[in-house]
């Protein structure tokens, strides 16, 4: 019984994608649908081994930019979660800002940042950075908040210092919910870099995109797409990895108790 | 020798009266457990012997000095275990040695020398999560043994499990107890776990709370059903209000 569903949920997204896939290719050879309104996956796929330099040069900078950016906003939100836990009262003054940072259409900042920044990969950073800090820190000041009250005041009746009960407990009890807003700022990361690049860029995969879409090329759009979604779940994989190295207690895989 | 004197405590806490005029002693090597229906103030009580809060009159003297308010003198032990999810049993056992300043080459060795008698051999590199409820338990004590030996205070420490694990739990604490010397301060509402733990008893009233009886027990003379049930009618009455 164990075993059949654990392979249902192997086969069930594998073949649900298959399905989409197929229908996609039947569709677009039965209706005679032209290339440059919508290619078949299959024209995609070989589009993708065609072009791979292509594709590998310009995921390079977008990559970069992701990797900075993404790095810079762990940085970010290990200060402001600190800090914030440190000093309390600062918490009801930043907690409106941050909300308020990410309503903020992100589409109009990407326009506007060039005119600030240049046409370099300062202004792609900082997008990339306003998009995946904000699920960090609201993750990671939510982990800091979670400790029991009773386990602070056991630290405190053994005459635990802050910096040691933080260490000890908050710190270490709040990575599990770190690594939940890592992953969710990997899924989107990429696709900050992407929406950036798209605005005004000469290198990378937005870059490319508004290129071949100009030209009518959507097998190597929709190339660039798939190259997209594979680099962004690539990165949460690395999350997944990191958290399993760094968060051994909280592994799936450890035996619960069975009292 | 007294290591623990209470003396004339009351606490008023969030408005509501919990303590009045609690004095009350516990001696050197003595099991002293103070009974009492639920919410009557036990673990408050507790919180201000271990420092944790200031009662609002009456001093608390351990070894004859005056710790009223004061944290890090005795150890406590809650009602759930605590552990830390993130460490290991033996990380966790060895943080109060740490936080005291040993090394933690000396504290692992030092406190690997009890593992044997906490019943935890074997379970040094377990995750809490990996453990039973009485071996958490039994870690749980041994990390407040680890903290202060001489002095322990248990507020419920068994009350979350099972009633035979409960068992197994006071036997093996009153087997510990015998060549472990340490004063141990226990709280509880379960009446079998005073008489079967107790050299004495203090017996609670309601909120606010007042001692009711004070019981010496004898450890090898059997409890009558007499004076057991002079104990439930008390605590009974006691709980009257909260039904």
């Amino acid at each position: 019984m164990k075993r059949s569903t654990n392979i249902g949920y192997n086969l069930l997204p594998g073949s649900s994608l298959l399905l989409v896939l197929v229908i996609w290719e039947a569709a677009v050879r039965i209706n005679d649908i032209p290339l440059w309104l919508l290619p078949a996956p299959s024209r995609v796929i070989s589009t993708i081994v065609e072009i791979w330099p292509l594709l590998v040069y310009h995921s390079t900078t977008t990559l970069l930019e992701t990797a900075y950016g993404f790095l810079l906003s762990i940085i970010l939100a290990l200060l402001i979660g600190f800090l914030l836990d440190y000093v309390s009262i600062l918490k009801q003054a930043v907690n409106p800002v941050l909300v308020i940072s990410q309503t903020i259409p992100l589409i109009v900042l990407a326009v506007l940042m060039p005119l600030w920044f240049g046409w370099g990969m300062l202004p792609k950073i900082l997008i990339v950075m306003l998009v995946c800090f904000f699920p960090i820190t609201i993750n990671l000041m939510k982990g800091l908040d979670s400790s029991d009250s009773d386990q602070l005041s056991l630290f405190r009746s053994m005459g635990a210092g802050r910096w040691e009960t933080f260490k000890i407990v908050k710190f270490p009890a709040a990575l599990p919910a770190f690594f939940s807003g890592l992953k969710i700022s990997a899924t989107y990361s990429i696709m900050a870099a992407v929406i950036s690049e798209w605005v005004g860029a000469q290198r990378g995969l937005g870059y490319f995109m508004t290129i071949q879409q100009k030209s009518f090329a959507i097998d190597k759009v929709l190339a660039a797409v798939i190259v997209i979604c594979v680099l962004s779940l690539l990165l949460v994989k690395l999350a997944d990895v990191i958290e399993y190295v760094l968060v051994p207690w909280n592994r799936r895989t450890l035996t619960d108790s069975n009292n | 020798m007294t290591k623990i004197m209470v003396d004339k405590i009351s606490k008023t806490l969030d408005g509501l009266y919990t303590l009045a005029d609690i004095s009350l002693t516990v001696g050197e090597n003595e099991i002293v457990v103070v009974l009492g229906p639920s919410g009557c103030g036990k673990s408050t009580l507790l919180n201000i012997i271990s420092g944790l809060i200031t009662p609002d009159s009456g001093t608390i003297k351990i070894d004859g000095a005056d710790y009223t308010g004061k944290t890090a003198r005795v150890s406590y032990m809650q009602q759930k275990d605590l552990l830390l999810d993130s460490r290991s049993i033996l990380d966790n056992v060895t943080i109060p040695l740490l936080l005291k300043g040993m090394t933690k080459n000396k504290a692992q060795a030092y406190a690997r020398s009890h593992f044997t008698d906490f019943g935890l051999v074997g379970f040094e590199h377990y995750y809490p999560r990996q453990l039973s409820g009485g071996m958490r338990q039994r870690a749980a004590l041994l990390r407040t043994y680890l903290f202060a030996s001489d002095i322990m205070l248990l507020d419920e420490p068994f009350a979350a499990l099972d009633a035979i694990t409960r068992r197994k739990m006071h036997l093996w604490l009153l087997k510990l107890h015998k060549h472990y010397q340490s004063s141990i301060l226990f709280v509880t509402h379960d009446i079998e776990e005073a008489l079967l733990l107790a050299d004495r008893v203090y017996i609670l009233s309601s909120r606010p709370a007042v001692i009711r009886r004070e019981l010496q027990l004898d450890q090898t003379a059997a409890f009558t059903p007499d004076m057991k049930m002079d104990l439930l009618a008390i605590l009974e009455e006691e709980s009257n209000d909260h039904f």
